[in-house]
């Protein structure tokens, strides 16, 4: 049994068997804590946090963080953001580590991370992975798919979103992502539609595992292109930046 | 002041239109009928007013003043009733006066010798040539058939040949008389192929104007259903006890934006449906009505293709149709919506795929959403609808517009053509 670790007291975390993903939880609602720990059976939850500077503090040793984007000040009530160098990063509207800043001290910390969230605005989503995500699940995603996207950030490999995966195909028109094979192309365009891999592995006639990782490649690239261009250049792309002609806030 | 000549132009022009029998004349299988009875009347007012100015000296000339008193008096008077008869009928397909009016014409033709002197057969003194030429107009106008108009202007050829030949020595005289005779069968001939014409084009304009409003009653009742049909669906969700907050709040808005779309609709001013923009815009102006699905909308590739507004307003019903389906059988935990285009070629492709309940299409009948707000809908402006569906598999709805020219040189960034779905689903094609 994982017990979570409480504000002011030190996480207990649990041993499991080798070749089972470990999972460690960063989310201010203890009821999420909770169901994640209970729920995701298919994983081992060995630590859950409230907050960031928690995970921080602890440093456990877990195959992937599934990290929550939005942890409001509430979750620092009793604690104190100890051990958190300046380096990390505090979001400065609530001064703790939340959303990118969040994101990116968790990666720099060695872990690989899961955004877990009900955060939907694909820029925000995508500066996540520009911030060193490796996957980002909702929270409204049936059980199964968390635990195959928490294996699949274990293995290595990166999970989007549908939303950020029509992202990915438009960077990719726009010509800015990096060269992809036809195969690839294809599983790109079937996963921002919203075809699911056993759809798209049935029509190129591939096993569904190796679709999954074409697609998983063009995730890699696509966090690629984001670590290595702001979000200014996003917008560009997008034609949306300030001024641009897809900009719809000048007329507003 | 002087008024601008276009003005008095205009007013001139107005006085014309409201003097002119043309103007008057409706155009349709009745005003054609009366076109042919002014016509026929016309002709016989000329015909009265020739036989007035002649009437005095022909008299005086006449061996039997009284009976060609009589015959004119006879004649005015058959045309007097015909007249009354066909503008009260507004007709001239009155076989019994027709024939009436032929036999008097020959009657008229066989008293010539009676009230005029040979020498004057051919001149205006013997008027019954030329009053007799009206005879077998009304023959080739009023008659049924054919046979019973070549009967009519047979018999007045007949009447004047058989009075004027006898008197005729001369080569001049009867080249005259025999040039004469053939008028009876042009003007019978021509007025009937006037006439048959006119009254076909009457014809082919009253059918005309029955399916135009026959297609704009049907237009009229497809706009309410439309209109009404997505409504319905709204009311019909409202009317459950709808406990998730999400789906309350989006479907208290749809039904403010319905209202408002029924209140323009109503007051002729369109349903509020998008204008003229990207096929992208159309899009998400559909999808906006439904924050409470699991939606996920990509249209960034297809916000670079201006469509109008008649596309705009396909696209966007459809769309909202097809999300309307979705909220109410899918049941889904995920519905993507997703917009592509090649603004250099004007290929676009927009899909709407859940992953729901699914259907057999096969055994499923298509409502009127997907049958006709889609369907057809789409057909209008040449776009493709293909269905994919299977029970448990979800449900796919892919929009196809073609390509309408293949640019000189395809830019490095324009889509790959979607390979066509060859999945467990089964595909058909809408409309």
């Amino acid at each position: 049994v994982t017990r979570q670790a409480l504000d002011g007291e030190e996480p207990e975390i649990t041993r499991t068997p080798q070749g089972r993903v470990t999972v460690a939880s960063v989310d201010d609602d203890t009821l999420i804590r909770e169901g994640v720990a209970r729920l995701l059976t298919g994983l081992d939850v060995v630590a859950t946090f409230p907050r960031v500077e928690a995970l921080l503090d602890a440093l456990p040793v877990v195959d992937v963080v599934l990290l929550d984007l939005s942890i409001p000040a509430a979750a620092m009530v009793g604690s104190a953001s100890k051990g958190v160098s300046s380096s990390q990063g505090v979001s400065s509207s609530t001064g703790v580590l939340q959303g990118v800043c969040g994101v990116a001290a968790v990666a720099q910390a060695g872990y690989r991370v899961l955004i877990y969230t009900n955060e939907y605005r694909r820029e925000v989503l995508a500066g996540c992975l520009a911030a060193g995500a490796h996957g980002v699940v909702h929270k409204s995603e049936p059980l199964p798919a968390i635990v195959a996207a928490a294996r699949a950030v274990a293995d290595g490999q990166f999970v989007v979103t549908t939303a950020l995966t029509g992202l990915a195909e438009v960077v990719q028109r726009r010509g800015s992502l990096a060269r992809l094979s036809p195969r690839q192309l294809e599983v790109l365009r079937g996963r921002a539609r919203g075809e699911p891999f056993k759809s798209i592995a049935a029509r190129l006639h591939i096993a569904p595992k190796t679709a999954e990782e074409y697609m998983s490649e063009v995730n890699r690239r696509f966090a690629e292109y984001l670590r290595d261009h702001s979000a200014a250049d996003l917008e560009r792309l997008l034609g949306v930046g300030p001024g641009d002609l897809l900009d719809r806030s000048s007329t507003d | 002041m002087n008024r601008p000549f276009a003005e008095r132009a205009h007013t001139a022009a107005g006085v014309w239109d409201a003097l002119s029998p043309n103007r008057r004349l409706a155009t349709t299988s009745a005003g054609a009928e009366m076109a042919l009875v002014a016509g026929f009347l016309g002709l016989r007012t000329v015909n009265v007013l020739q036989l007035a100015a002649s009437q005095p000296t022909g008299l005086a000339e006449s061996p039997h003043p009284v009976l060609d008193a009589l015959m004119v008096a006879a004649f005015l008077a058959e045309t007097l009733g015909l007249a009354i008869v066909t503008l009260r009928r507004s007709s001239i397909r009155l076989p019994r006066l027709i024939w009436a009016d032929v036999a008097l014409g020959c009657l008229l033709l066989l008293g010539q010798t009676l009230i005029s002197d040979s020498d004057h057969m051919v001149s205006w003194n013997a008027w019954g040539y030329a009053v007799t030429l009206s005879c077998a107009l009304a023959a080739g106008i009023g008659l049924r058939r054919p046979a019973e108009t070549a009967l009519g202007a047979g018999a007045l050829m007949a009447c004047y040949l058989l009075v004027t030949l006898p008197m005729s020595g001369s080569h001049e005289e009867l080249s005259t008389v025999g040039t004469n005779s053939l008028a009876y069968v042009a003007f019978a001939g021509l007025g009937r192929a006037m006439a048959g014409y006119l009254r076909r084009l009457g014809s082919d304009a009253d059918e005309a104007r029955q399916r135009v409003t026959l297609l704009a009653v049907n237009a009229e009742t497809e706009r309410h259903r439309g209109l009404l049909h997505d409504q319905a669906t709204i009311l019909s969700l409202l009317s459950r006890d709808v406990t998730d907050a999400r789906l309350q709040a989006a479907l208290r808005r749809q039904a403010a934006v319905g209202a408002t779309r029924i209140a323009a609709f109503m007051s002729g001013m369109g349903d509020g449906s998008p204008g003229a923009g990207t096929l992208g815009a159309a899009v998400r102006s559909a999808v906006v009505q439904f924050s409470d699905l699991p939606l996920t909308c990509t249209v960034d590739l297809a916000e670079g293709l201006g469509v109008t507004h008649p596309v705009a307003e396909a696209v966007h019903g459809a769309v909202t149709t097809l999300l309307h389906n979705v909220r109410r059988h899918a049941g889904p935990a995920s519905c993507v919506v997703h917009a592509d285009a090649d603004p250099a070629t004007g290929w676009w492709e927009v899909q709407v795929r859940d992953d729901g309940r699914g259907f057999t299409p096969e055994t499923t009948p298509r409502g009127y959403g997907l049958g006709s707000q889609v369907g057809a809908a789409m057909t209008q402006i040449g776009v493709r609808v293909a269905l994919s569906s299977a029970p448990g598999e979800g449900t796919m709805v892919t929009l196809t517009h073609p390509a309408l020219e293949q640019p000189a040189e395809r830019p490095r960034a324009t889509p790959e053509k979607p390979r066509r779905r060859s999945s467990v689903n089964t595909s058909t094609m809408i409309g």
